[in-house]
């Protein structure tokens, strides 16, 4: 098969930094030398639209696209599950936790949400709306499979 | 618009959306962007392999799908024993981490007018180029200052076979013991521990223990952040088990607090009191396993005020009694032993760190209580301290006393901070005083059956030690050393005083540092000469994680551009020389039969490492070093490696079994792993009838130390009233060099910022989100405050972690390491906090 | 800046003989894309524009084209710009 080449993508890195020197190339320090310090930028915003994001593939945890400021997640109590929960979802219309938290270790499914799935936060984020600072080429399924089938189809 | 979009947008779904409802009232198609639901097997199936997690010690299981020459997604591995398909928000987005948009591609050389200039600007060149440039230093260096004069810094990222062929190049190739790895940074303490209380590097027990032990206990580590997927066993037991506990101390309160039946906020440094103090108790409350000790255990006294690892000339180096005889010892009773941890009373524990005595004692009588299984974890809290082989000997001293050791759930355990701290820079031995399976250069026998596997001649291998992490910079700033390779680390961040030692060091116009990643990091810019490196699953390659367990995967992805791995820049550049440029005359004149070789045919052509044809490599996946080479270099190299532990205790299976299983626990006797070393039963090596046997020392006997508290290095005074710490969060690790090109990782948490007390900031006058300077008697930065965070210290203390490029925290902290690990204390410095 | 994008759907049946030229114009319009066409003369248009007047005078100047027998919005989503631009790394 043959390889998918991002041509156009691969700009390299000192075509889009022409304008600083070309000894200043780490990307992510935003031209700054190394021995000196720019104005650290303002604390961002946690992007509170409870609107669903793309997931990259289907495997990713979902971003959480609210705030999440004080919730408690602790031994007593888990503030997400109060909206997430199954029982929770038809007053607070949140999509309900994937049915893979009710598996155990051996992937046997339990009456409740497996404890090792307790602390959200170790997979789900919020997001703040901070801009990157590098792009990233990643390229989604669908993209990949349209080549797929362009590639196929010339080939015939 | 800025260029093509890379992932499906919003906007694309919307107009496929729009596309579909026009075509269904057509009576049309669906056309193929707006179908949602595609049938054909052939396109949509993906090519799943497993791999290990690029990040941290774990070393949870990978499935990678790729398909048309990409990585297009990544889960967590059901068939794993480390994380039954579970990964850390990280390692689901490990699919992002190899398409940062500034990808380094081709070599760069820093040029003016067409030729090197230290201070020219960095400018596309050859493979070729690079490597002409690179050895005309290298021989200039050897021919002038000997191999003394050359160093190179690596990595516990390092693949297995890439950590032994750079051991072997500089030790056996260059002949200088100056290479060490980042993980000296990490695991030095860790290691130096081991080797002190039981002759053998690397935890006796093994993940199992999580699903066995009663009660957990937290030293310093916030394994919430730092080993998720480890805290969700942990969890998972804590929940599922009522009886259960778990304890957390630590100098500010962080998210592994959300967990602790017993939490423990700790002056700086005072871990080693209440280590004392919970000795004494086991001791006062007649909880001393005699039968374990009296069999098992030999005890003796450290020699105490060694100092702190800075340069010589510092006044607490001069003012030290014993800071050339740092890890020195001498035997002593039991009875002495009891007298000497005496002092340490509930009154003085409580008193020293701030910790009530009520919560003190409870966590004394988990370990005291017979019937408590219980399993303690630490990393950089007890490893990045000037007294940190100390910390992890107090460690094991309170599992020795009470005989909780290599039973299930009974279990010291180190956990690691690198994917292969343990596989590669451990066990291969790429520290500057070490040889594969724990020997050490020093030793002449050792370095005797090295050369005999390596098949090189006697006196090959030179019996100094050399620079560590830290006295590496201080040699470059000194002109000590002048040329210096690193390779897939990024030191210029991670080290310590950078502003007095690193950056110096690496702009030394008498310099030459060569620089090998994926992304032009901040090392990568202090370099003179940079090398574009394939990174994770564009090589095939081997991990080895905290619990001994060894992993493969095999090259999934072809690397961008012209880069390359460190295995193949390192085997490439061994062409460049021929023995009689490197070797002194008398080996030679001995053994004339490698006369004008080249260190690539005395090292990795040697007959053994090239004895696999490349026709053994797997049909469906590349290798391009191997395919370069014309042999199975990986292979090759994990196999003569093997040889080193093999009947030693370090025992691997054969190469070929680990591209087969998700990984196996050594040693690895009879095609069996171990789960718990030095316990009859369980661990082959144990001789019959001695139940157990710590065979890591001459008689079989494990060392309980008495060892004191004494005072960090630095501590806070009236012109720098802060303690800072420094560490990591959940989101970002090995510097934020991948994470922070992921776009929702680095939207998650973009900036380091200075965590503080509440009352500690209204007393500056600081809200959440004043920008300050953190400000130390070596450097500073900019950032700004955070009273309402994750981590919330209290009050005295600021934490701000190092992942962030723009804001290089190492520039504030102090060069001072444990005199026996040479390990920095990145964990305690003084500082004060200004508003910008 | 621009507060909305407008992404739409036309459905337009044409003359089967003529619908080489009626194609042709429409690829020529501002912000339209041809999703599909078929044998039988029907054509589905994407559509995107800043104001939705915009759409209407797209879709207006489809119906009264030559060889164009009938043209109807299908399909119509207002987003915010910014939003989408956010997404996609469009400098703000």
């Amino acid at each position: 098969m043959k390889l998918l080449r991002l041509a156009v993508l691969a700009v390299p890195v000192f075509m889009a930094t022409a304008a600083v020197a070309q000894n200043q190339v780490a990307t992510l320090r935003n031209t700054a030398p190394l021995d000196q310090e720019g104005e650290a930028t303002q604390i961002p915003g946690i992007v509170n639209t409870d609107i669903r994001q793309v997931r990259n593939y289907p495997d990713q945890p979902p971003l959480i696209p609210h705030k999440t400021d004080n919730y408690q997640v602790d031994l007593n109590s888990n503030k997400c599950l109060t909206c997430h929960s199954r029982t929770a979802v038809e007053v607070s219309q949140a999509p309900m936790i994937s049915v893979t938290h009710f598996m155990n270790r051996e992937g046997q499914t339990l009456g409740a949400i497996s404890p090792r799935r307790y602390f959200c936060t170790q997979c789900h984020v919020v997001q703040t709306n901070a801009r990157p600072l590098v792009e990233n080429e990643f390229v989604d399924i669908d993209r990949v499979i349209d080549y797929v089938n362009t590639q196929q189809s010339g080939a015939d | 618009m800025t260029g093509p979009k890379t992932g499906l947008t919003r906007r694309d779904a919307i107009k496929a959306q729009a596309a579909a409802a026009a075509a269904l009232a057509a009576g049309l198609p669906i056309p193929a962007a707006a179908q949602n639901l595609v049938t054909d097997a052939n396109v949509t199936e993906l090519k799943w392999s497993k791999a290990a997690c690029r990040f941290c010690g774990t070393g949870c299981s990978i499935m990678v799908a790729t398909k048309a020459g990409r990585v297009v997604a990544t889960h967590g591995d059901t068939q794993a024993e480390v994380n039954r398909g579970l990964n850390c928000v990280k390692g689901y987005f490990l699919s992002k981490i190899m398409y940062g948009a500034d990808r380094l591609t081709t070599p760069l050389l820093r040029k003016t007018g067409g030729e090197y200039d230290k201070n020219g600007e960095f400018t596309p060149v050859s493979w070729d180029e690079a490597f002409d440039i690179m050895a005309e230093k290298w021989k200039k260096t050897l021919a002038e200052k000997g191999p003394e004069g050359i160093g190179m810094f690596g990595s516990g990222q390092w693949t297995v076979w890439e950590g032994y062929a750079a051991s072997k190049l500089m030790k056996a190739g260059f002949r200088s013991n100056n290479i060490d790895p980042n993980a000296r940074h990490c695991m030095a303490s860790a290691v130096g521990g081991f080797m002190r209380t039981f002759g053998i590097d690397e935890p006796m027990g093994c993940y199992d223990d999580f699903e066995n032990a009663d009660a957990f206990v937290l030293w310093g580590s916030n394994m919430a952040e730092m080993h998720p997927i480890l805290w969700t066993r942990i969890t998972d037991r804590r929940f599922s088990h009522p009886h259960v506990k778990v304890a957390v101390l630590s100098t500010f309160t962080h998210r592994s607090f959300d967990l602790a039946d017993i939490p423990a906020v700790f002056t700086p440094q005072t871990d080693m009191v209440i280590l004392n103090y919970i000795a004494n108790y086991i001791i006062q409350n007649d909880a001393v396993h005699k039968d374990f000790v009296g069999k098992h255990i030999n005890f003796r006294r450290g020699n105490t005020d060694i100092g702190y690892g800075l340069r010589p000339e510092h006044p607490l180096q001069q003012a030290a009694e014993n800071a050339d005889k740092a890890g020195g010892s001498e035997p002593m009773s039991f009875e002495e032993f009891a007298e000497f941890v005496s002092e340490y009373t509930l009154e003085k524990a409580e008193e020293m760190s701030g910790v009530p005595a009520e919560t003190l004692e409870k966590i004394a009588k988990l370990y005291a209580d017979p019937d408590t299984k219980v399993m303690s974890l630490w990393t950089m809290g007890a490893n990045q301290h000037t007294r940190g082989v100390w910390t992890n000997n107090l460690l094991y001293n309170i599992h020795l006393l009470t005989g909780k050791i290599s039973t299930p759930g009974n279990s010291p355990f180190s956990l690691t901070g690198q994917p292969s701290a343990c596989g590669t820079a451990r066990e291969v031995g790429t520290f500057s005083h070490r040889l594969p399976a724990d020997m050490v250069v020093k030793n002449p026998k050792h370095r005797a059956y090295a050369e005999k596997i390596w098949k090189l001649p006697e006196g090959t291998v030179p019996g100094w030690v050399g620079s560590h992490a830290v006295k590496q910079n201080r040699d470059l700033k000194d002109g000590k050393i002048n040329c210096y390779w690193v390779q897939v680390n990024n030191n210029m961040q991670a080290a310590p005083n950078m502003m007095e030692e690193g950056l110096p060091g690496y702009r030394n116009p008498d310099n030459f540092i060569v620089v090998s990643d994926a992304y032009p990091t901040v090392t990568a810019e202090a370099a003179d000469l940079i090398l574009p490196a394939a990174m994770w699953v564009e090589k095939e390659g081997a991990f080895g994680n905290a619990e001994r367990r060894t992993q493969f995967w095999y090259q999934l992805v072809n690397a961008p551009g012209d880069s390359k791995s460190d295995l193949w820049q390192l085997a490439e550049f061994s062409k460049r020389f021929t023995t009689d440029e490197v070797w002194p005359a008398e080996i030679l004149d001995a053994n004339p039969e490698y006369k004008g070789k080249t260190l690539f045919e005395v090292l990795f052509a040697n007959g053994k490492v090239d004895q696999f044809e490349l026709s053994e490599k797997a049909k469906e996946y590349g290798n391009h070093e191997s395919e370069d080479f014309g042999f199975y270099i990986q292979k090759g190299l994990f196999e003569e490696y093997a040889e080193f532990g093999r009947g030693k205790a370090h025992d691997l299976a054969p190469f070929d079994r680990y591209h087969e299983v998700r990984g196996l626990r050594w040693p690895v006797v009879d095609g069996k792993e171990t789960r718990w070393r030095f316990k009859e039963g369980s661990d082959p090596y144990v001789k019959p009838g001695s139940d157990y046997e710590f065979y890591g020392k001459p008689d079989g006997k494990a060392v309980i130390f008495a060892l004191p508290y004494e005072p960090p290095a630095e501590s806070p005074d009236a012109e720098y009233p802060m303690w800072l710490s420094t560490g990591r969060v959940l989101e970002h690790w090995h510097s934020g060099s991948m994470t922070q090109r992921v776009p929702e990782l680095y939207q998650a948490v973009p900036d380091a910022l200075c965590y503080m007390h509440p009352d500690d900031a209204k007393a500056q006058g600081f809200r959440r989100g004043t920008e300050v300077r953190i400000i130390s008697r070596r450097g500073e930065i900019r950032t700004r405050i955070e009273t309402r965070g994750r981590n919330k210290p209290p009050k005295g203390l600021v934490f701000v972690p190092w992942f962030d490029a723009r804001r290089l925290i190492n520039k504030v902290t102090l060069d001072a390491t444990d005199p026996i690990s040479k390990q920095t204390d990145f964990k305690k410095c003084a500082v004060r906090i200004e508003a910008v | 800046m621009t507060e909305e994008i407008h992404i739409s759907s036309l459905l337009v049946r044409s003359n089967p003989a003529r619908m080489g030229a009626v194609l042709k114009t429409i690829q020529s319009m501002p912000n339209a894309e041809i999703s599909q066409s078929d044998p039988s003369g029907k054509i589905v248009v994407l559509f995107e524009a800043e104001t939705d007047r915009a759409i209407g005078d797209a879709l207006a100047r489809i119906q009264l084209l030559d060889g164009v027998a009938s043209a109807a919005l299908v399909f119509h989503q207002t987003c915010n710009a910014q939003d989408l631009a956010f997404e996609e790394g469009v400098p703000q």
